[in-house]
């Protein structure tokens, strides 16, 4: 007997049997509104753009895909990195996490430490078996440090000067489900912060919200699209007002007083810290410095000079 | 004993054969990885077939097609998770890898699964052991509905059919077939990991 017979005959069979998932009309696509090109400011300063997909379920039939990226600019303090942090809560948490409205960060510590969620030693190297959540980002450092070339961590988060230049941004890609619990209510909260690795402040870029729910069939029943949280860091310097993300929320998740991260204090500022000091400034300053060379030069003594035509009347 | 009694016992008995990791070659050896777990109880597989042109019309593969066939088996989660759990991705060559990334390049998940590309002994032997864990978990052996949660794609440059599994017998696919990777020196190590961690939480 061939294999394509078994194959047909254990669809036949299933469809017969009733095997769920055989003869179940198409879920109803649901999609709900994303972001385009949304220039995100820092102390008043455009400092890059943002994209995030309509989240749907078209793909995810027990939840929802979205995707996005910041891409930043010159205006970016190449001390800091730009890095996604999301908070989850739900009615259906796994693995012992608190249930709603209780948030937890993603990655929660019952998600699995292996190949996709890797960790960054304090030398810098990273380590498939070692559980430790030592930074409260989506992606950790090590996935974020990824190259183009190493396809199995095929995220780039890592935002430079230099990374501006050669087009790289901080992606973002979520894909949660929950295909096993039914009536689930899952939402999240997705920050976008530039994290200086020295003091560890976090500064706020944006924040908002998304989430699903399913039905008593498990399949998505409804998505909520992005929310933006408070308003953008404009030119009103108030910042995005992230619900979730707080000091309390990085303490009690362990992140603070963990030795094994250098500088261990997490700080969360809307005020963003994230530019480099504006051309305007910087010139000013060399003008100043220019100006006092030339005062200083101005001021000698003209004595010196001035015997130049004695010398020659002599 | 019952009619679903005797169906629970064959299972149990056709989920113990499941952990070997069997080489067409002759050269096959008993792994005990999943045979310490318990037997699927009364799991159905759910399969699905279709064709790279989309006419619905399936050329499925036999599980041991030639070596210079290009071929890709693909693994993924499909049970809870909040976050995205990327594939594993186990091709008889980095081109065949590649091409199967053509094909799935819109796929939310797929385009950054993890790359694994075995050697033609060790192919062969996760296709074997897949292809066994079908035949042997027929759903008429079973009217359980348990919610599958390893899918698991066979892909030639022809066609595409993918396999789904429950908790239990995923468990046990997916160790044996590790063993096989294991077993062939297939690189980055444990590759399939994370989805037996998965599997095995749920």
């Amino acid at each position: 007997m061939s294999y394509r017979l078994n194959v047909h005959k254990l669809l036949v069979l299933s469809i017969a049997l009733g095997v769920p998932g055989q003869l179940v009309a198409a879920p109803t696509v649901y999609t709900g509104t994303g972001i385009t090109n949304e220039s995100i400011f820092c102390m008043g300063v455009d400092v890059g753009t943002l994209n995030m997909t309509a989240p749907t379920n078209a793909t995810r039939a027990s939840g929802l895909s979205v995707s996005g990226s910041f891409v930043g600019n010159n205006n970016l303090n190449p001390n800091d990195i730009v890095m996604w942090v999301q908070l989850i809560t739900t009615n259906q948490p796994y693995g012992g996490q608190p249930a709603s409205p209780a948030y937890y960060f993603d990655p929660a510590p019952s998600d699995p430490v292996n190949t996709n969620y890797v960790t960054l030693n304090a030398n810098g190297t990273h380590t498939a078996t070692a559980r430790a959540l030592q930074y409260p980002f989506y992606w950790n450092v090590a996935e974020a440090n990824q190259t183009a070339t190493q396809q199995s961590y095929n995220y780039t988060n890592y935002q430079t000067v230099n990374a501006v230049t050669s087009n790289r941004n901080a992606v973002f890609s979520d894909s949660p489900q929950r295909a096993r619990t039914p009536n689930a209510v899952w939402d999240a909260e997705l920050d976008l912060v530039c994290w200086n690795p020295t003091t560890n402040a976090l500064g706020m870029l944006w924040s908002g919200t998304y989430g699903f729910s399913t039905g008593a069939n498990m399949l998505t029943s409804a998505i909520r699209g992005i929310t933006q949280n408070g308003t953008v860091n404009g030119a009103n310097y108030s910042g995005p007002t992230p619900v979730a993300l707080t000091a309390a929320a990085l303490t009690a998740a362990g992140f603070n007083n963990n030795a094994a991260v250098p500088g261990n204090n997490w700080s969360i500022t809307s005020a963003c810290n994230c530019v480099v000091p504006e051309p305007a400034v910087i010139y000013s300053l060399l003008s100043g410095a220019f100006m006092l060379i030339v005062v200083g030069l101005c001021s000698k003594p003209k004595g010196h000079i001035a015997q130049a035509p004695n010398t020659l009347a002599a | 004993m019952s009619r679903d009694g005797a169906g629970i016992a064959v299972l149990i008995a056709l989920a113990l054969s499941l952990g070997a990791c069997e080489q067409r070659s002759g050269e096959g050896h008993t792994v005990t990885g999943a045979d310490s777990e318990p037997a699927p109880s009364g799991h159905a597989v759910l399969v699905k077939s279709t064709a790279p042109d989309g006419s619905g019309q399936s050329t499925t593969p036999e599980a041991a097609k030639p070596q210079n066939v290009e071929r890709v088996l693909a693994f993924s989660y499909l049970g809870d998770t909040d976050r995205p759990v990327f594939p594993t991705l186990v091709g008889n060559s980095q081109a065949a890898i590649g091409h199967f990334l053509s094909a799935h390049s819109k796929d939310p998940l797929i385009p950054h699964g993890l790359q694994v590309v075995a050697t033609a002994e060790g192919m062969a032997a996760i296709a074997n052991v897949l292809k066994t864990a079908e035949e042997k978990l027929k759903p008429a052996k079973s009217k359980e509905t348990a919610q599958p949660l390893l899918s698991v794609s066979d892909w030639s440059a022809t066609a595409e059919r993918t396999a789904q599994f429950p908790a239990l017998a995923g468990l046990a696919l997916l160790r044996s077939a590790a063993q096989c990777l294991k077993k062939s020196d297939a690189k980055p190590a444990g590759s399939l990991d994370a989805l037996i961690i998965l599997l095995s939480r749920d």
